[in-house]
């Protein structure tokens, strides 16, 4: 029997914290890059994935960012402008917008892995931009959450990918009216494809984390 | 087949002729509208002719004896009865009282004037029109104004829809009904298989749609999306004329004999690359004199929009994903596709940009002759966008008045109309209208009866045409023609019909903006302004971001995409204002003597403590008279939205 298979499904409930992150939108030759205002499957997982590498082990992780105050979540732009080394002028000025003071909860399906390697307070990195200082996050373990609760139906408030295996540990039971976009998923040798995937506002029959107004 | 003729008899005055007869007792019998005083010989009707078979279908010897087999009279009372909805199935006793054969506007408070054909010739030259089977936009040419002023229900209190949008209405959804498969009615209008009747098996579908784009309009090269998208809307609704029975902005209402017709429909919009979120529901199609439960306001009114995707999308896609909408892979690159397309410029220049990697070119690789049709492209970056948004790209009509402004101020604006609102407002509205109606007309019938009829009522499809019409035609064409005069035409590019971007000199022109809107509100639904309130939210709205030429148009673009309040303002960088329209002109007019410097303080502690803030305000205006705060704040506008307002009054 799989050992995961023995550790009862739940979700590490964490406090994500940072002063700034930028949750771009893969748009390469333009001028402006927006922020999101969900978090994706496919960037939580990259990160942690890039903090606890251990490509083989399976890990699925959703965030949602939650109210704290007036000033928490704010908008903001940046303009930043690349240089081009080689010829060491500035190329086109890009407007960066990012998220300040951000506050937001991050699920962690809870396996044998996530259980032992994910400690209950550590740093990692999110979104764009990272190498300017954005995406530090702080993570704080706050509780765990039951898988098994009655699934509710509503607006879901997070990106996923339209995975079988991915839908059902994340306690998406049933797609009424999907709405569709398409994620990113990275594959050796710095390449990688883009998904089909279930986007913010898609009609689903899910555990509440994952829908909007359903978090506890 | 014009179904739209079938109340054609609404437009002569019967009474006035005098063939409306009275009873022995006095009373007036009913309106003969249907020309059932006009089947003898000396009025010359020739009932071969088409109107005929539509205006007396409710004549079963003439229809035995002219249009036997026929089913055209049943679609024409199917079609009527849905459009009239909920007035037609209020018994005449039970809203008593003379005709109003004027129409009331619910919005503005005024009421048409009785023009309708007064003599006998008038009503033989109708008749002979009519013989010579005109098409129905002919009838319109010859009595618009008739028809536009005749209400169609001229009970007291039911005299609010005109009787041109009913009978345009009317004869859409007869076409509709008429083309619905799988219908099992006998020459007698009779179900054959009752089990689809109590099934309700057979019904027709009310559709809801906004039309939208992937595409994000990041660039000036995108922004031509919005007349792209009018465009594709004026086309859809012209292949689908009958469908379509009402186009408002991006949104369209539609109306189906089955989900084929729909899919097919839905195919047009889609394939020319916008997207569509669809509301739907079926409306059981009940036997001719059996009343709906629910009319199209009431369907439009329930559920949620979804989606709608024209095939299966694709489970992946290989890289290059589209830059622009990210839905499809990118086979194209732009501009160097673009300008390879070009006819005016050499082969040579043509494999130049087909061919080599769009950071590798150099203005010395082309022929001399070609350069300043290129150059200027050549220090654009490369975008990868997919089919799609490179044929909406190279239709592109350029915004030539903003791109030339270059610098300076700019305002966007955008008007908005909810269609819930307008429903609910404008059931509001009818509810007060037949409430005054019958205290007039009828002082003896009572308060307590008329409450349970009028509780559930619902309004008829054509009152929110006639709507729309004045909202299209008449409140967006001032609006538009006030900024023009304001600000002169060079300075006001028209994106979209709803939505504007003015070049400003100063913040407070912003100010003006609004006041235009205001002026503009007051003038043509005065009525709507009256009944606004947390309960009942204004249905037409407007938003407006303030910012330098240069600040993206895409964060413009969401927040006037996200209406908060019946007035919502943002000044980048400086804050944001939500303000409700019925106090919108009191606030304006305090502006000028309200000091900014003030309300800092306040908006601080607000941010607290809203109480705190109102107790320290009312305890400095006394201290300190004249009171001109408090009577606004917090109760009519929050301290935030006020300083946020008053930031727009120092240049």
């Amino acid at each position: 029997m799989d050992k995961a298979s023995l550790v009862k499904k739940e979700f590490l409930k964490y406090r994500l914290t940072a002063e700034t992150l930028c949750l771009g939108e893969r748009i390469r030759g333009s001028i402006f890059r927006p922020c999101l205002n969900v978090f994706t499957y496919t960037a939580l997982v990259g990160a942690l994935k890039e903090r606890f590498p251990q490509p083989y082990r399976t890990l699925h992780a959703v965030g949602r960012f939650v109210k704290n105050g007036a000033d928490a979540n704010q908008r903001q732009i940046m303009t930043f402008s690349p240089r081009d080394r080689g010829l060491d002028i500035s190329i086109i000025p890009l407007e960066i917008e990012f998220i300040t003071n951000v506050h937001a909860h991050i699920y962690i399906f809870k396996n044998d892995f996530t259980l032992n390697v994910i400690p209950k307070s550590f740093i990692m990195h999110l979104g764009a931009m990272k190498s300017k200082g954005f995406g530090q996050c702080n993570m704080e373990y706050i509780e765990n959450i039951p898988w098994d609760i009655p699934p509710q139906e509503g607006k879901l408030c997070v990106r996923i990918p339209e995975e079988q295996s991915i839908l059902d540990e994340l306690g998406i039971r049933n797609i009424r009216a999907p709405v569709y976009g398409y994620l990113f998923r990275p594959q050796t040798g710095g390449t990688g494809y883009y998904q089909r995937s279930l986007f913010e506002g898609s009609q689903v029959i899910a555990h509440p984390i994952l829908l909007k107004g359903g978090e506890q | 087949m014009y179904p739209e003729f079938h109340d054609i008899g609404k437009l002569v005055n019967w009474l006035e002729i005098g063939l409306q007869k009275k009873d022995s007792k006095g009373r007036l019998e009913p309106e003969p509208h249907e020309f059932e005083n006009c089947k003898a010989p000396e009025w010359e009707i020739d009932f071969k002719a088409a109107p005929w078979e539509i205006i007396f279908r409710k004549d079963q010897q003439l229809r035995t004896k002219y249009w036997k087999g026929s089913l055209v009279w049943l679609w024409v009372t199917l079609g009527d009865h849905l459009a009239a909805g909920w007035g037609r199935t209020i018994p005449e006793k039970t809203l008593p009282g003379n005709p109003q054969y004027w129409t009331y506007s619910l919005w503005t408070g005024f009421q048409t004037q009785d023009i309708r054909l007064k003599s006998e010739i008038e009503l033989k030259d109708l008749i002979r029109f009519l013989n010579q089977s005109p098409s129905w936009q002919n009838l319109v040419e010859k009595y618009k104004d008739k028809l536009n002023q005749r209400t169609e229900i001229a009970r007291p209190g039911m005299n609010v829809t005109t009787l041109l949008s009913h009978s345009i209405i009317a004869g859409q959804l007869a076409r509709v009904v008429g083309s619905v498969k799988n219908h099992e009615f006998d020459a007698n209008g009779v179900w054959r298989n009752d089990n689809d009747l109590k099934a309700e098996k057979v019904k027709i579908i009310v559709t809801h749609y906004h039309v939208g784009f992937n595409q994000r309009p990041f660039r000036i090269a995108d922004w031509n999306i919005f007349t792209q998208r009018r465009l594709a809307i004026q086309e859809a609704q012209k292949a689908y004329a009958d469908n379509i029975i009402s186009v408002v902005d991006n949104e369209m209402i539609g109306i189906f004999a089955d989900e084929d017709q729909m899919k097919q429909f839905e195919g047009v919009i889609l394939k020319k690359g916008f997207t569509l979120a669809k509301k739907q529901n079926y409306m059981p199609l009940k036997e001719k004199d059996n009343t709906h439960s629910k009319g199209i306001p009431q369907c439009l009114q329930e559920g949620s929009f979804f989606p709608v995707y024209i095939s299966q999308m694709p489970e992946t896609i290989s890289l290059p994903i589209c830059e622009v909408c990210q839905m499809a892979h990118a086979d194209f690159r732009w501009p160097a596709h673009k300008l390879a397309q070009r006819n005016d410029i050499t082969d040579t220049a043509r494999r130049l940009l087909s061919e080599t990697p769009w950071k590798q070119h150099n203005s010395e690789d082309f022929p001399e002759e070609d350069l300043e049709k290129i150059e200027i492209f050549l220090n654009e970056p490369e975008e990868e966008i997919c089919a799609e948004c490179f044929n909406l790209r190279m239709n592109a009509t350029p915004l030539h008045k903003l791109h030339n402004w270059g610098g300076g101020r700019v305002a966007w604006i955008r008007s908005h109309l909810d269609i819930k609102n307008l429903i609910n407002a404008l059931t509001a509205l009818h509810q007060n209208y037949i409430r005054e109606s019958q205290k007039t007309y009828n002082p003896q019938y009572h308060q307590s009866q008329l409450e349970p009829i009028i509780e559930n009522m619902q309004i008829s499809f054509p009152l929110l045409v006639d709507f729309f019409n004045d909202y299209t035609n008449k409140f967006l064409r001032d609006l538009k023609n006030c900024f023009h005069e304001k600000f002169s035409e060079e300075c006001v590019e028209s994106v979209d019909n709803n939505l504007w971007c003015i070049h400003i000199e100063k913040k407070s022109d912003a100010i003006e903006i609004i006041k235009i809107f205001n002026k503009n509100m007051k003038n043509h639904f005065p009525k709507m302004i009256d009944i606004t309130s947390e309960q009942l939210p204004c249905p037409v709205q407007l938003s407006l971001s303030l910012s330098s030429y240069k600040y993206p148009f895409f964060v413009h673009l969401r927040f006037l995409d996200d209406n908060k309040d019946d007035i919502s303002v943002q000044l980048v960088n400086s804050g944001q204002a939500s303000i409700k329209l019925p106090h919108l002109t009191e606030i304006l007019n305090a502006l000028p003597s309200i000091a900014r410097s003030k309300l800092h303080g306040l908006t601080s502690i607000a941010q607290k403590s809203e109480t705190l803030a109102k107790i320290v305000l009312e305890k400095k205006e006394k201290e300190h008279p004249p009171a001109v705060l408090s009577p606004l704040v917090p109760n009519k506008i929050d301290f935030k939205s006020l300083l946020t307002l008053t930031n727009l009054m120092e240049d």
